[in-house]
């Protein structure tokens, strides 16, 4: 029986600030309401087309941007929408690869020991092990401490991007394309990295992707947005064999006929 | 006994050792610097070395010219001036007094152009444009013009002339550093360190100041030359550093009434001034393309 | 009939006094009408081969092939007005972004018509004359399947979407008539609908108008849904090259196998949140390339010969280059 989820989102919304424009006004796009819920251990995966507003409503998850309205319950307690440790602490973001994920000023190490130092009381030493620990958690060495981005390949820094989401022991990952622009080979390592870490961890993980193949086989459910709504949620085994909306039809069917080659 | 670790062959340099390597590649950039250390090290070594004091006039030795000439006297190795000062002692003061105040004097603008910079660069809208806009004007003007409008203001004196050029020299930093925290701000991983809980000040100081430092050694090291060429233009002026100071610009506005009988009066100074400035520039294009080859690997 | 022959093309470029084989003994062949799929990651050199092509590389980087001919003409030693020629009129090439391609500052319909071939155009008179321009850019438009011409048309790449850009500069690359067209990852982060229109668009030109398409990608999935054949390639060498239906069923080499597994939707059977098949490590850079084979230490059926770089064996139309390969019994 479902026990209660451990991330509720109820009437989540999002307006984006009228900006004056001198120009032209922009037709505004509107997000929600939207309502979620996600339970311990569970793979959500969002799909949609271009401007669906997929990416938002993760960002609006982990964060990133600030909701208009609407409320986010983690564990049955409220989360301030603003600035709060308990998100921090619980809920943290990957973004999608690119050249700026990661500080290219920073070793690796310290870029992990930031979360610490400002969200966790533990002694430099302490830190120190967390670090190294969550290092060798995602597949990376104890070396790694001291190397720079640039020495890195683009999967160890998606894996670095991973081991600052998973340090404060989180218990929602969010992540934003994490796929995207990783080649194939270290794509499927990344995936079987993740569910390693979420079969060991516990972790509810949702993620954004347009890569239908990896949503069929790492999402528990799929929810497909359209226009900043979300139009359908199912199972991800139900969603792909017998999509209702014709959004959710239109890209199941996409997929499906590239793969039936 | 061999050597275990994997990883020795491999060295994992930060990005400003790297940038160090770039450097040392450049021939004529390291031979800038060490005309540069050669400087430094003459204006903290120079008064502890030599026996007279700037201000002491050998009136039995009045336009001694330097050692090599015939009338030279080997007690002062570089001659003396018409007071009878020795030229090489008043030399080393003036390099000291002159490097000495343009490296302070660009420290201390370097300080409150980043602080001014940041403010502007984290903070949206008016606040921001106001501070850039501002300094633009101040910018466009050059920097002796400013420099002699606040010394009438002020009044002469190394302390104003430095302060002018210090305030003149500002908007250079701030417009570098704010550039540079808008163009980072932008980016995804201060976005994660905002999630964390981050300060904009931990922000600042952990995550953009790190990759902005090399940036800021670079635009530092083209200031200081600015500050060489302007400290020396208000001594020569007569506006900076007054008549009695051995400062290279007031040095080579002394020595002019006996520039025809005394000619390397003007010559000596005026070639430190030269080549102080030449290594300063030198050293800075150096840093400049170093910093650009690193970015480009 | 062949009409892009590619034989041992080797590349090297010159980094810290040292001379790097960045594509080693490269084969590619295009026949006229078919659709060619040249598949790689990031560092494989897919990149410097469409370079190599279309002549865009620099000097002081020697390149060196056994054949690297078009229509049977010696693209390395014929004049640079000639190559010229044929990269003008016979091969086009799309890039992979089409909004970093694109020129922001002009409306598509300039873009268009400048490149406009001066044969094609009819009248004597400069009104006739962009009348006539203005037709074949309609025509072009309408025919990679852009609906609204007469308002996309006037507009700036910035306001419009990345798929109408793509399309574009399809169109921009079609309106030479070429013979090859190369098609540098041109699905590169589309969703899925928009990558399957545009994949439709070439599977369309290649039947109707006779196109042999060069697709460069690491998207298999778009890859196999229309390309004819494949060559695969890895840091530079190529593996394992032939027919799409063999290799998708029967690869021989392990990186061929490796990346069929990376995508999930290739194994239907594949159960949920299961591992994904994946090789270890990840693609070494240019200045640490291993000797050999290039695989080698990443692969799973790696042995002492694996040193020695694996000469060219081919079975039919079925070529791979590697000492162990699976599905086969090694003599």
């Amino acid at each position: 029986m479902p026990i209660t989820p451990l991330l509720k989102i109820n009437q989540l919304t999002y307006n984006p600030p009228k900006r004056w424009n001198f120009f032209s006004p922009r037709p505004s796009f509107v997000l929600g309401p939207v309502d979620l819920h996600v339970h311990e251990s569970e793979t959500i995966a969002i799909i949609g087309g271009n401007d669906s507003g997929k990416s938002l409503l993760a960002k609006l998850i982990g964060g990133a941007v600030k909701p208009t309205s609407g409320e986010i319950l983690l564990n049955n307690q409220l989360i301030n929408t603003h600035h709060s440790k308990a998100r921090a602490n619980n809920i943290r973001m990957v973004f999608r690869h690119s050249a700026e994920s990661l500080n290219p000023g920073m070793s690796i190490g310290s870029m992990l020991d930031e979360p610490l130092r400002l969200n966790t009381q533990l002694s430099a030493a302490m830190r120190f092990e967390k670090v190294n620990h969550t290092l060798s958690l995602v597949g990376l060495m104890p070396e790694h401490y001291y190397y720079y981005k640039h020495k890195l390949s683009d999967g160890q820094q998606q894996r670095v991007a991973l081991a600052r989401a998973l340090i404060l022991d989180p218990q929602v990952i969010v992540a934003d394309e994490p796929f995207a622009a990783l080649d194939p080979s270290v794509r499927s390592q990344t995936v079987n990295l993740l569910l390693k870490l979420q079969a060991e961890l516990g972790l509810a993980f949702i993620f954004v992707s347009h890569n239908l193949g990896i949503v069929r086989h790492m999402a528990d459910r799929t929810i497909v947005m359209s226009e900043g709504q979300i139009v359908e949620s199912n199972l991800t085994q139900t969603l792909f064999t017998a999509p209702e909306h014709p959004s959710a039809q239109k890209l199941i069917h996409a997929h499906n006929s590239l793969v039936s080659y | 006994m061999p050597d275990t670790s994997l990883y020795e062959e491999e060295h994992y340099p930060t990005p400003l050792q790297a940038t160090w390597s770039e450097f040392r590649q450049r021939h004529v950039a390291v031979a800038g610097l060490g005309i540069l250390i050669f400087f430094i090290i003459m204006a903290i070594l120079g008064p502890l070395l030599t026996p007279f004091e700037p201000t002491t006039q050998h009136t039995d030795a009045v336009l001694l010219p330097p050692a090599w000439n015939d009338n030279g006297s080997i007690l002062h190795i570089l001659g003396t001036d018409a007071l009878g000062r020795d030229m090489l002692t008043r030399l080393f003061y003036g390099t000291q007094i002159t490097l000495f105040s343009s490296i302070i004097t660009v420290l201390v603008a370097l300080c409150f152009g980043v602080i001014l910079g940041v403010i502007a660069g984290m903070s949206a809208g008016l606040r921001s444009s106001f501070i850039n806009h501002i300094l633009d004007i101040l910018m466009l003007t050059p920097t002796l013009l400013i420099a002699i409008i606040i010394m009438a203001m002020l009044g002469t004196g190394l302390t104003n002339a430095m302060l002018a050029i210090g305030l003149a020299l500002i908007p250079r930093f701030v417009h570098v550093t704010r550039d540079f925290v808008r163009q980072e701000m932008s980016k995804d991983y201060i976005l994660t360190a905002k999630l964390d809980g981050a300060t904009s000040s931990a922000l600042f100081i952990y995550n953009i100041l790190p990759n902005m430092v090399e940036r800021l050694i670079v635009q530092g090291t083209l200031a200081i030359s600015i500050a060489i060429l302007d400290i020396s233009a208000l001594g020569f002026l007569n506006l900076g550093a007054q008549t009695l100071m051995p400062e290279l610009g007031v040095m080579i506005a002394d020595a002019l009434s006996t520039a025809y009988i005394a000619p390397w009066n003007i010559l000596l100074p005026g070639l430190a001034i030269f080549l102080m400035v030449l290594s300063v520039n030198i050293v800075g294009d150096g840093l400049r393309s170093a910093h650009r080859n690193r970015m480009s690997h | 009939m062949i009409i892009l022959d590619i034989k041992n093309l080797t590349l090297e470029i010159e980094s810290n006094g040292v001379l790097i084989k960045a594509l080693d003994k490269v084969s590619l062949t295009v026949k006229e009408n078919e659709i060619r799929a040249l598949v790689g990651e990031t560092g494989s050199g897919k990149s410097l081969i469409v370079r190599a092509i279309s002549g865009a590389l620099p000097p002081q980087w020697i390149v060196t092939a056994d054949r690297l001919t078009w229509r049977g003409e010696n693209l390395l030693t014929m004049k640079q007005a000639q190559r010229q020629a044929i990269m003008r009129r016979d091969i086009a090439v799309i890039f992979q972004d089409p909004m970093a391609a694109l020129d922001p500052s002009s409306r598509l319909q300039e873009q268009l018509l400048e490149s406009v071939p001066e044969e094609f155009v009819e009248g004597r008179y400069w009104w006739e004359r962009n009348r006539s321009k203005m037709k074949i850019a309609k025509q072009i438009l309408a025919r990679v399947g852009i609906e609204n011409v007469a308002q996309c048309i006037n507009k700036y790449p910035h306001e419009l979407s990345l798929d109408i850009c793509q399309k574009f500069m399809i169109a921009l690359a079609l309106i030479s008539q070429p013979t090859l067209l190369i098609a540098d990852d041109p699905t590169r982060g589309m969703e899925t609908n928009i990558k399957k229109q545009i994949l439709a668009l070439f599977t369309h030109l290649n039947k109707t108008r006779d196109l042999s398409i060069l697709f460069v990608g690491h998207d298999l999935l778009a890859i196999s849904a229309m390309a004819h054949s494949m060559t695969v390639l890895y840091c530079g060498q190529t593996v394992e090259s032939g027919k799409m239906k063999a290799l998708r069923k029967r690869p021989l080499h392990p990186y061929t196998k490796a990346l069929l597994d990376s995508a999930p939707s290739f194994s239907p059977d594949l159960q949920p949140k299961s591992r994904l098949v994946a090789l270890d490590g990840t693609i070494p850079t240019l200045q640490h390339l291993p000797i050999g084979c290039r695989l080698g230490p990443r692969c799973p059926r790696a042995a002492k010969e694996c040193v020695q770089a694996p000469t060219e064996r081919s079975i039919n139309e079925h070529k791979y280059r590697c000492h162990y390969p699976l599905h086969l019994q090694v003599v």
